[in-house]
């Protein structure tokens, strides 16, 4: 049976609204006077729905709004508006809010909106357990030579581990920095065969022979290959490109005091720095990186 | 993209928010800023202060070793301040602590860098 939170400080209008909706013989109740009591029984029991005034000591409806968001983002809120407060209630929906409903049209609309918003949560609920429930998520993308490409491709990864809650904030910064430096070596040592040392001398001719030889062939038509694994255990991420491939003990170590001045290596020392395990192919042109599950 | 001013002296350059990942575009124009401001540093000392900076790669250390080049033929100082723990694990990892001095706040850096060398 579904459980609907009123939130009001007046009581009058707590048991109007119960009033509209108990009509419902599937619906139960549980009441509280302001956000912040709303909050705390919210954290004890989370409710199905909340239907809450806006105007309130302590917390107000658009604060609770936020607060649930934040911390019960499974949880719809709807709000019960009184006139001249539209431009707060558009504010509300902004920060999550589900609904709205005019106090002065409770009697008309408020049983059909909490009908429709607890449909949409009910099927919200299920797709999230259903996510709960798979082990991995593979995805394979084959990338033109566009560098504009890999910090999108790079969000989407970061956006699958925060989803997934595969590691912290840092740890999904530091994978991002491992993808794009692994990304950017595919695209532009890899297939567009430009080396970091022009980089090094002159990086407006650099980017300049990057945007002429991606329209070029050989170049044109080869591509970046990127494959994600994602699981609760690792990620690991290929990265393949279509170039002639080079052999990873010849990178200089940029660590090396006598190589500190140098920009090449550097991409590559931050992988291996930020990732568990790295390898290369025989043929230098495909790299797998692994990032391991924080116990 | 970049705010360039002096305090007491130092140059500092302040990056945006924006910058915020490997995009080369936006690298591009914070290297003209940044090359822009270590060229015209007088005395030739720059202070970076990356306190809006989420993240930095190859790309950016590449764009620091050119201005700390220019910097360090002119006898002067690059130095960063505001630096967050992926930025300073970057910079560590590629052992570049060891010659540019990273400071907590930009007041401490600037105290620091109007000492003679």
């Amino acid at each position: 049976m579904p459980t609907i939170l009123i939130v009001d400080d007046s009581a009058v209008d707590r048991r109007l609204a119960q009033g509209v909706l108990e009509k419902n013989e599937h619906l139960a109740f549980l009441y509280a006077v302001d956000g912040a009591d709303a909050a705390e029984q919210i954290k004890i029991s989370p409710p199905d729905l909340v239907l809450t005034d806006l105007q309130m000591p302590v917390m107000s409806g658009l604060e609770l709004v936020r607060h649930v968001r934040e911390h019960h983002p499974l949880v719809p809120v709807i709000l019960m508006t009184a006139q001249g407060s539209e431009e707060i209630a558009v504010q509300a929906l902004a920060s999550g809010a589900s609904s709205y409903v005019p106090k002065s049209r409770l009697a008309r609309e408020l049983a059909s909106t909490v009908e429709n918003v607890l449909a949409t949560s009910r099927a919200e609920r299920h797709h999230a357990r259903m996510m709960e429930c798979v082990t991995r998520n593979h995805w394979t993308f084959v990338l033109d030579n566009d560098p504009s490409l890999i910090p999108a491709v790079v969000d989407h990864v970061q956006q699958q581990i925060t989803k997934l809650k595969l590691c912290d904030e840092t740890g999904r910064i530091r994978i991002a920095i491992a993808l794009e430096e692994s990304l950017l070596n595919a695209l532009y040592h890899g297939n567009l065969e430009i080396g970091s040392e022009l980089r090094e001398q002159d990086s407006r001719r650099y980017y300049a022979l990057a945007e002429e030889r991606r329209r070029e062939e050989p170049y044109r038509s080869r591509t970046v290959h990127f494959e994600i694994s994602l699981s609760a255990q690792d990620m690991t991420f290929l990265v393949r490109d279509a170039g002639p491939g080079f052999d990873p003990h010849d990178v200089p170590d940029p660590t090396d005091p006598a190589n500190l001045e140098r920009c090449s290596g550097r991409g590559l020392m931050l992988i291996r720095a930020f990732m568990d395990e790295v390898r290369h192919n025989e043929r230098g042109n495909e790299i797998v990186m692994i990032k391991r599950r924080e116990t | 993209m970049a705010r360039v001013y002096k305090q007491e002296g130092i140059t500092i350059v302040e990056i945006d928010a924006e910058y915020d990942s490997l995009d080369i575009v936006k690298l591009n124009d914070l290297g003209q800023v940044l090359l822009g401001a270590v060229a015209q540093a007088d005395p030739p000392k720059v202070l970076l202060d990356m306190g809006r900076t989420t993240f930095i790669g190859s790309h950016f250390l590449g764009l620091l070793i050119r201005a700390w080049k220019r910097l360090r033929d002119r006898h002067g100082e690059l130095a960063v301040c505001h630096v967050n723990e992926v930025c300073g694990d970057v910079l560590r990892a590629s052992k570049l602590d060891m010659i540019w001095q990273i400071f907590p706040d930009r007041d401490t850096g600037v105290a620091r860098l109007r000492q003679p060398l």
